[in-house]
């Protein structure tokens, strides 16, 4: 067994769920990012667990909590004359009010989808005739990428490329799960996130709300040993930040992809789905890089938009109920028909449960 | 269902199963319905005629492991062997754009002899149809065959019964990676090659010697694994219970689907069959499948039981329990 098998081992991982077992104290976790919701579901991790602990998803999909408003302003820009909207594919789907990117591309609008923004600009570049725009989705994990292609753009003089940034930051979000959920007991951070910001932000959580959190990996006995290590906590009653995923994550982080994004964008205010407005949770442009921002260069303006009548996942990606309490999962929303965000991605936690479910 | 196509109904999945439920059962007569090739029914023969359709295109048309041709060809042949039927003869369809080099139809051409001769049928007919430069992707290849079975042979995906076991007859997923990794736009490079390959040689002997103990069979394409067990359990009304260290995935496969967040069970594979059979010879034919070389990595996978029906659940490698559901559309790398 080499040691990333051991990640995966299911007699390791067996060991640890015999010891989570002997804590009979009632406890709900949070597990904040989109990959270990599925990484839960699809590895049968949730329905393992004993009753007492309560396991609920939030808000770390980025294309869930990506606001309708935003979609159509997507859907909008695709409209544009001589555009090309350049994407990760899982935009694809996300609906807005009345479409999405898929069917806007069905029916003749120019979307191409992309690996990364690095392609995007190759595309640019090769086609100065058209004006690329691509969708800036995601945390702290794609916003360093995105960010050195801008700068990259700027070096090489590409015009024709803009970015229309729809980036979260995670730490205001879980400031704000905290204050509307009070009855989280702990959190498992986000491993890629926690790649680029480290562990300190969560400190400052810790020390506000008295919560504490495990960093950690995807695999089965990363998750595992993390509810583990929450557990212990909670019995020893003394809440603080454990970085169980050191072989990728480093407690300062990763310092250049921060100067990445603090050279090209700024913080400000960001509509997310479900969860309305959080402040400091969104990446606008510094004035310096403002030429390469898509909404003033193309002047678009994101406008709200209400959730769509009985969907219920605002409560849902803050952890207030369980997908299947909301009336219309697996009935009017599925993931052909997703009604809310959280039934649209693969990462989203209605369609993990919808699709991996509760047998 | 969406009032126009989308990429996602060409998928192979949950749409696509729409697509033929909604549409094409309404308006045509007996449709191909879940199943690869039809029966034509010549009452009172000692043998039937097998007689499969499909359509081929693929991006790059060579990549590692295959082309164009060679896919058309063994698809169309693995169609008819999962009835369990010997394939006699093909035709083809080309619709070939304006501007594609002569010397590339050439190759197809020629690799399409090879691959006819090495499987031993006859291409009897075929026709040619070129649109303008714009209007097409290259060259697609329409390959139609017809084969011959036993009358008495009954292998079909409604005839599953409860205790029978699944043998996969090799790894899975590697066509799907191989083709994602071929493409220009792919920014990984690796040694994985396609698994095209045509499957006559290694099913049709078991079929012989184990006759209706095999119930059904089917070569998992686009959409995967996942969607011909699912397709199964629907047909024979039936639970499919998978064991996940069962199902073989090569490591290299796992390395690189893990990260992007796909899932190997809905990758396309185009060189592997999926057989339900009577537990009874069960370890016998796997023995058999073993011993070819396109079956060497052959496991039984899984039991079709009466837990939840028409549902596909898989026991995790963890010792939990999931559903295993067909994908929805595309395969799409996740964002982080």
């Amino acid at each position: 067994m080499n040691w990333l098998d051991e990640f995966k081992s299911p007699e390791i991982s067996q060991k640890i769920l015999d010891q989570i077992k002997e804590f009979d104290f009632p406890y709900t976790f949070m597990e904040v990012c989109g990959t270990h919701t599925v990484s839960i579901l699809r590895s049968g991790i949730k329905f393992l667990l004993p009753k007492n602990i309560k396991h609920i998803s939030g808000p770390g999909c980025p294309v869930c909590v990506t606001s309708q408003g935003d979609c159509d302003l997507a859907i909008l820009a695709a409209s544009i004359p001589n555009i090309c909207i350049t994407t990760f594919g899982d935009m694809l789907k996300v609906p807005g009010s009345k479409s999405n990117l898929a069917q806007a591309r069905s029916e003749g609008k120019h979307v191409e989808v992309v690996y990364g923004p690095l392609d995007a600009l190759k595309y640019a570049a090769e086609h100065p005739e058209t004006e690329v725009i691509f969708l800036g989705i995601g945390f702290e994990t794609t916003a360093p990428t995105i960010a050195a292609t801008i700068k990259k753009a700027k070096e090489q003089n590409i015009d024709n490329f803009s970015v229309l940034s729809f980036h979260k930051v995670v730490p205001p979000a879980l400031d704000a799960l905290l204050s509307t959920n009070p009855k989280i007991d702990g959190f498992i951070y986000p491993g890629h996130v926690s790649t680029v910001i480290g562990t300190k932000p969560y400190r400052g959580i810790l020390k506000k709300f008295n919560k504490g959190g495990v960093v950690a990996g995807f695999d089965p006995v990363d998750i595992l040993s993390a509810i583990l290590e929450l557990l212990k906590m909670q019995k020893d009653n003394q809440p603080k930040v454990v970085n169980n995923y050191s072989r990728a994550v480093k407690d300062e982080g990763n310092v250049n992809a921060m100067n990445f994004i603090n050279e090209v964008f700024v913080t400000e205010d960001a509509e997310w789905r479900g969860m309305g407005t959080i402040p400091n949770s969104g990446l606008g442009f510094r004035d310096e890089y403002k030429k390469f921002c898509a909404k003033t260069k193309f002047n678009l303006k994101s406008k709200k938009s209400p959730d769509p009548p009985g969907c219920r996942c605002g409560e849902v990606l803050q952890g207030l109920i369980e997908p299947y309490e909301c009336p219309l999962f697996g009935k009017a929303c599925t993931p052909i028909r997703p009604v809310g965000p959280c039934m649209v991605s693969t990462e989203g936690s209605c369609a993990a449960h919808y699709k991996y479910g509760k047998i | 269902m969406s009032n126009i196509i989308t990429l996602a109904h060409g998928a192979g999945g949950r749409l696509t199963s729409e697509l033929i439920e909604n549409v094409f059962s309404i308006y045509l007569e007996k449709p191909l319905k879940f199943d690869d090739a039809a029966v034509l029914d010549f009452s009172g023969r000692e043998n039937e005629l097998t007689f499969c359709t499909d359509v081929h295109l693929v991006k790059p048309i060579f990549f590692p492991g295959g082309n164009l041709s060679l896919l058309a060809i063994y698809g169309t042949i693995n169609d008819l062997v999962a009835m369990g039927s010997k394939p006699l003869y093909l035709t083809l369809g080309w619709i070939i754009e304006e501007g594609v080099e002569i010397s590339l139809i050439k190759e197809l051409a020629n690799e399409i002899k090879k691959a006819s001769d090495e499987c031993n049928v006859k291409v009897v007919a075929g026709d040619t149809k070129v649109v303008p430069k714009g209007q097409g992707d290259g060259v697609y290849l329409s390959v139609s065959g017809v084969g011959q079975k036993k009358s008495t042979l009954s292998i079909n995906s409604r005839n599953i019964k409860e205790n029978d076991v699944f043998i996969i007859t090799g790894t899975i997923a590697d066509h799907g990676c191989a083709i994602m990794l071929a493409r220009e736009d792919f920014p990984l490079k690796s040694n994985i090659k396609s698994d095209c390959a045509c499957l006559d040689k290694l099913i049709l002997p078991a079929v012989e010697r184990f006759q209706n103990e095999i119930h059904a069979m089917r070569d998992p394409t686009r959409g995967g694994l996942s969607t011909v067990l699912n397709e199964f359990a629907s047909s024979s009304n039936i639970c499919i219970e998978v064991d996940e260290a069962k199902v073989p995935i090569k490591d290299e496969i796992y390395g690189l689907l893990d990260p992007l967040g796909l899932d190997p069970f809905t990758m396309t594979c185009e060189g592997k069959m999926l057989i339900a059979c009577s537990p009874d010879i069960a370890e016998e034919l796997l023995n058999m499948l073993k011993s070819h070389p396109l079956g060497k990595d052959a496991a039984i996978i899984g039991t079709a039981t009466n837990k939840v029906s028409r549902r596909v659940i898989l026991n995790t490698k963890i010792g939990g329990k999931r559903f295993l559901d067909m994908p929805i559309g595309e395969n799409l790398p996740r964002i982080c």
